[in-house]
C-alpha cells in the first residue's frame, strides 16, 4: 500500500505538478479525497531527481519575481495536500467522473475537497508562502481546449479531449470544421451537469486561500472574486509579507486591484475590527505605493509605511 | 599468574616498568593486542570518534605478529606517556575486543583494570628470544613480528560506508569531474554565478594500453547552491566530496569508517578523494594550480583605444642640435585646418555642435585622446570656433596658427627631424611639446558626436525573467479515470468520523 501511495505521489508529480510549474499537458490523476490528500505528503519527496531539479529551478525563477531567494524548501506535507486538492479540483471539471449511476460523485468529491482545504495548514512563514506561491502561482493560468467538430452530416463536441482522427479525416471532402476554444479554469464547469459554476468557483476560492500569496497576486481576477481570508490577513500582518503582497499586486492592473481590494474590504464583517483595519491600511498602502511609483515614472518602489503591524 | 601492584610498592620485577605519580605501574610504551585487522579498524574508529591520534601518531606502530603456534594477531604500540592516555586507550581496546599492555622493550604486562587499580607485575620473566612477550592474567605468550601495517595505507584501503546524511552537511566541497564534463561544469558555474576554483589533475595511465594520463577536473566550491546538489551528486562522471580533514575528502553520501580528522596522515598540500561504491581512491600528491572559474567567462574585446603619444626622444649630436621654438608670426593665417580642444573645452564643443551645419559635421574629422580632441577639416577649421587652431605646414604636420617654427627650416626637414612617423599626425604645441595622433584615430565628427552621446540604459522590468517564464501554458486534458474513480474518496458522512489511529501508509515514508 505504501509503495502504491509512493507510486501515486510520483504520478501526481509528473502528471499534475510538473505541467503546473513547467507548463505543458496536464493529465489529472484519480481523485485523492480528504483523508488521503491530507496524509499523502508525509515524509515524501519527488523521486525523479531530474524532475525535482527542473521544478526547483522553475520555482526559484518564479519566486525571484517577488523576492531575491536562491533556494526554496522542498514540498512539505501541506504543499502535497494542496497539490492533491488541486488535482481533485481539476477532476471536478471532468465529465468522465460521473455516469448515469454515479451522479452524486461530484457532490462527494466537492465535499471532500472542502473538508481537505479547511484542514490544510497555511504556510508557516513568509518563505513558506513564497514557496507555495512559486509552486501553485500558475494555477489560474490553466486552460482547457474544447473542440467542436462539424462535418457534412453531423457534429460533435469534445471537452479537454483531442477529437479522434476518424472525425477529422478527409477534411475537404467531408467539409470538416474544427472550432477550438481555450477555456480558463474558472469556466471549466460551464455546461457540466451535476456541479454548478458557483459551487466550483467557491471551491476554487477556498483552495486559493491555502496559498495566500497566490490569492493576493491574483486578486484582480474576474472570478472567483477575491475576499480576505485568515491566511491572507496573516500574510499582510507581517512587514515582509506585506512587501511581498505589494510586489505581487504591483503586477496587476491598478484599477482592478483597487476595485478588488475595496470589494473585499467591504465584505470583512464590522465585528472584526482588527482585520478590517489591517485590510484598510494595506489597501491604502497599495494605493500610496502605486501613486508613488507613478510619480517616479514607473520605477520600482514600495509604499512608505508609517508603522508596521505585527 | 600476575601479581597485583600494591599501594606504595616501590620495586617491580618487569623490566622497564615503573610507577607514575599516581602509583600506577607504567612503562614507556603501551601496547594493544587485537585479534584481527577488522578489530584494528574498529579500535581506530572508536578511538578517533572521541580523541585524536595526533598526539602519538609519530610513535604509533601497527604490526602483525605471529605466535609460536602460528596464530596471527595485530599489535598497536605507542608511547605510553601517562596513565590518563593509557586508561583511555584501554577502555576503547576493551570495547574493540583487545587487551592493553604496558612495558618498555620486549616484555609487556597487562595494564591496570578494575581488579588491580595500580596495575600488574610479573612473577617470573619468560625466557625467550621472541621479539615480544606479553603477560596477561589469562595467558602469557611470545610473538615474533611478521610485518608492519602503515596507518595511511590502511586508511586508504578502507571502503567508506553509506551515509546519506553527509549530503546535508554545509560547507565547502570538492568536485571531481571527468575530462568530458569539466568544461560544461565550468560554464554551468559561470552561468549560475557560483564561486568556484578549478584545476586540472592528471593521474598515470591505468594500463599501458591507455594513450595518455587520466585527466580530471578538480573544483573547489565554497558553497554549492542547494538546487544544484541533486544534479551534481547524481550525474555520472561527477563526484562531490566533503572535506573531512586537511588533504582528505570523502564522497558525499559516504562516511569513512575512521574519523580522518583525528588521523593527520594526509599531506595538506595534496588531496585524497575517497570514493564510495567500491571505486578506487583518487590520490593527488600535490594539488594542481587552481584558478577562479570566472576566468573562463566569455570575454569581449574592445577596439583598441587610440591615444596620443609623445615621440621617443632621440639622441642627437650636441654640437648641431638646437631646440625648436615657435615665434609669433605677423603673416596672415592660412591653411588653418586643425584645432586642439582641451578636455575642459569639450562641453563647449558639444554645445557648438548643435549649431554646426551638416556639411561641416560630415567633413570634419575628430580624434579623441587623453589630451583632448583633435579636429581636422581640410576646407578650414574656422567654422568650428572652439579650441586652439593649428595650421598644416606639411601633410601630417601642424603648428599653432599665428606661429612660425624657428629655426625656419623647411617643413620636410622638420618632419624628418621628428622621425617621419608613418601614420601619425604631428601637432607641435605652443609650449614646444609635440604629440602624435594616429591618423586612423580620426573619425567623422558626426559619427563621433553620435557615439559620444551619453545614454542611460533602461532595464526592462524583469524582462529576462518574464521571458523565461513565458513557457508553455499548463493545459489540462481530460480522460476517463477508470472503474470506481472515487474509491479513495470517502463519503462525506465518513469524513466527520474520527480517523483510524494509524494507517499503514502514514507510517511509511517514501
Amino acid at each position: 500500500m505504501a509503495d502504491d501511495l509512493g507510486a501515486r505521489c510520483e504520478e501526481l508529480a509528473h502528471a499534475v505538478l510538473a505541467p503546473l510549474v513547467l507548463g505543458g499537458p496536464m493529465h489529472p490523476v484519480r481523485p485523492f479525497g480528504g483523508r488521503l490528500g491530507l496524509s499523502l505528503g508525509i515524509q515524501r519527496e519527488i523521486v525523479d531527481l531530474d524532475l525535482r531539479s527542473r521544478l526547483d529551478v522553475a520555482r526559484v525563477r518564479r519566486a525571484r519575481l517577488l523576492a531575491p531567494v536562491d533556494t526554496l524548501p522542498a514540498l512539505d506535507e501541506g504543499d502535497w495536500a494542496v497539490l492533491a486538492a488541486f488535482n481533485d479540483l481539476v477532476q471536478l471539471t471532468n465529465q468522465h467522473l460521473v455516469t448515469v449511476f454515479t451522479r452524486r460523485n461530484y457532490a462527494r468529491l466537492l465535499g471532500n475537497l472542502r473538508w481537505l482545504c479547511e484542514r490544510i495548514p497555511a504556510p508557516r512563514d513568509v518563505l513558506g508562502a513564497i514557496a507555495r506561491h512559486a509552486t501553485f502561482g500558475r494555477a489560474l493560468e490553466l486552460v482547457r481546449t474544447d473542440s467542436a467538430v462539424t462535418w457534412w452530416t453531423g457534429s460533435a463536441r469534445f471537452r479537454g479531449e483531442t477529437p479522434p482522427s476518424r472525425l477529422t479525416a478527409w477534411k475537404d471532402l467531408r467539409r470538416v470544421e474544427i472550432d477550438a476554444r481555450r477555456i480558463p479554469l474558472t469556466d471549466m464547469t460551464v455546461g457540466l451537469k451535476g456541479i454548478g459554476v458557483d459551487e466550483f468557483n467557491e471551491a476554487l476560492s477556498l483552495w486559493l486561500t491555502r496559498s495566500p500569496l497566490t490569492d493576493l497576486a491574483e486578486a484582480a481576477r474576474k472570478a472567483p472574486a477575491f475576499s480576505w481570508s485568515a491566511s491572507t490577513l496573516s500574510l499582510i500582518a507581517t512587514s515582509p509579507g506585506r512587501s511581498l503582497a505589494f510586489r505581487a499586486l504591483a503586477r496587476q492592473p491598478a484599477e482592478r486591484v483597487a476595485a478588488a481590494l475595496a470589494r473585499a474590504n467591504a465584505q470583512v464583517p464590522s465585528s472584526l475590527d482588527e482585520a478590517r483595519d489591517l485590510a484598510l491600511a494595506f489597501t491604502k498602502e497599495v494605493a500610496d505605493g502605486r501613486a508613488q511609483r507613478a510619480e517616479q515614472g514607473g520605477a520600482e518602489g514600495e509604499p512608505k509605511r508609517k508603522s508596521s503591524r505585527r | 599468574m600476575l601479581d597485583r601492584v600494591a599501594v606504595h610498592q616501590t620495586r617491580l620485577r618487569t623490566p622497564g616498568l615503573g610507577l607514575d605519580a599516581k602509583g600506577v605501574a607504567l612503562g614507556a610504551k603501551g601496547l594493544v593486542l587485537l585479534p584481527s585487522i577488522d578489530r584494528l579498524v574498529a579500535f581506530l574508529a572508536l578511538y578517533t570518534r572521541q580523541s585524536s591520534l595526533a598526539d602519538f601518531l609519530r610513535t604509533l606502530v601497527v604490526e602483525v605478529v605471529r605466535s609460536k603456534l602460528g596464530a596471527r594477531e595485530v599489535t598497536v604500540t605507542f608511547s605510553g606517556e601517562s596513565s590518563d592516555r593509557m586508561d583511555r586507550v584501554a577502555e576503547v581496546a576493551r570495547l574493540a575486543g583487545g587487551y592493553t599492555f604496558t612495558g618498555t622493550s620486549r616484555h609487556f604486562v597487562q595494564y591496570r583494570d578494575a581488579a588491580a587499580p595500580f596495575g600488574y607485575d610479573i612473577g617470573q620473566i619468560t625466557p625467550s628470544d621472541a621479539s615480544l612477550a606479553l603477560y596477561h592474567n589469562a595467558f602469557s605468550q611470545t610473538y615474533d613480528s611478521e610485518r608492519k601495517i602503515e596507518i595511511r595505507q590502511l586508511l586508504l584501503r578502507l571502503e567508506p560506508h553509506l551515509d546519506p546524511s553527509t549530503a546535508r552537511e554545509p560547507g565547502p566541497r570538492w568536485i571531481c569531474a571527468e575530462a568530458g564534463l569539466g568544461a560544461a561544469l565550468i560554464h554551468y558555474f559561470v552561468r549560475s554565478s557560483v564561486e568556484a576554483e578549478v584545476g586540472v589533475a592528471e593521474w598515470p595511465p591505468e594500463s599501458s594500453f591507455d594513450e595518455g594520463p587520466v585527466v580530471r577536473y578538480i573544483f573547489r566550491v565554497p558553497a554549492i547552491p542547494e538546487r544544484m546538489v541533486p544534479l551534481l551528486s547524481s550525474t555520472p562522471g561527477l563526484g562531490v566530496y566533503l572535506p573531512i580533514a586537511p588533504g582528505a575528502a570523502v564522497e558525499v553520501g559516504y562516511r569513512h569508517p575512521v574519523n580522518l580528522r583525528a588521523c593527520p596522515v594526509f599531506s595538506e598540500s595534496g588531496l585524497v578523494l575517497f570514493r564510495g561504491g567500491g571505486r578506487d581512491v583518487l590520490e593527488l600528491t600535490k594539488l594542481p594550480a587552481l584558478g577562479d572559474v570566472g576566468a573562463f567567462a566569455r570575454v569581449e574585446l574592445r577596439p583598441e583605444v587610440a591615444a596620443s603619444r609623445a615621440p621617443e626622444p632621440q639622441a642627437r649630436p650636441a654640437a648641431v642640435a638646437i631646440a625648436l621654438r615657435l615665434m609669433p608670426s605677423t603673416e596672415p593665417w592660412r591653411s588653418v585646418t586643425a584645432s586642439w580642444i582641451r578636455p575642459e573645452e569639450m562641453p563647449l564643443l558639444r554645445q557648438v555642435a548643435y549649431a554646426l551645419g551638416p556639411e561641416t559635421l560630415r567633413k570634419a574629422r575628430i580624434a579623441l585622446t587623453k589630451e583632448g580632441a583633435y579636429l581636422r577639416q581640410s576646407s578650414g577649421i574656422e567654422g568650428i570656433p572652439v579650441g586652439e587652431f593649428f595650421r598644416e605646414i606639411r601633410a601630417g604636420l601642424y603648428i599653432p596658427a599665428g606661429y612660425d617654427a624657428v629655426p625656419t627650416v623647411s617643413p620636410d626637414v622638420l618632419y624628418r627631424a621628428l622621425g617621419s612617423p608613418s601614420g601619425q599626425i604631428i601637432f607641435i604645441g605652443r609650449d614646444g611639446r609635440t604629440v602624435g595622433v594616429p591618423g586612423d584615430a580620426f573619425v567623422p565628427l558626426e559619427t563621433a558626436l553620435l557615439e559620444a552621446q551619453e545614454w542611460a540604459p533602461l532595464i526592462g522590468l524583469s524582462t529576462g525573467l518574464t521571458a523565461a517564464l513565458s513557457t508553455e501554458l499548463p493545459e489540462v486534458f481530460l480522460s476517463g479515470t477508470g472503474i470506481r474513480p472515487l474509491r479513495d474518496v470517502p463519503a462525506i458522512a465518513e469524513l466527520e468520523k474520527p480517523a483510524k489511529p494509524a494507517t499503514p501508509e502514514l507510517g511509511d515514508g517514501s
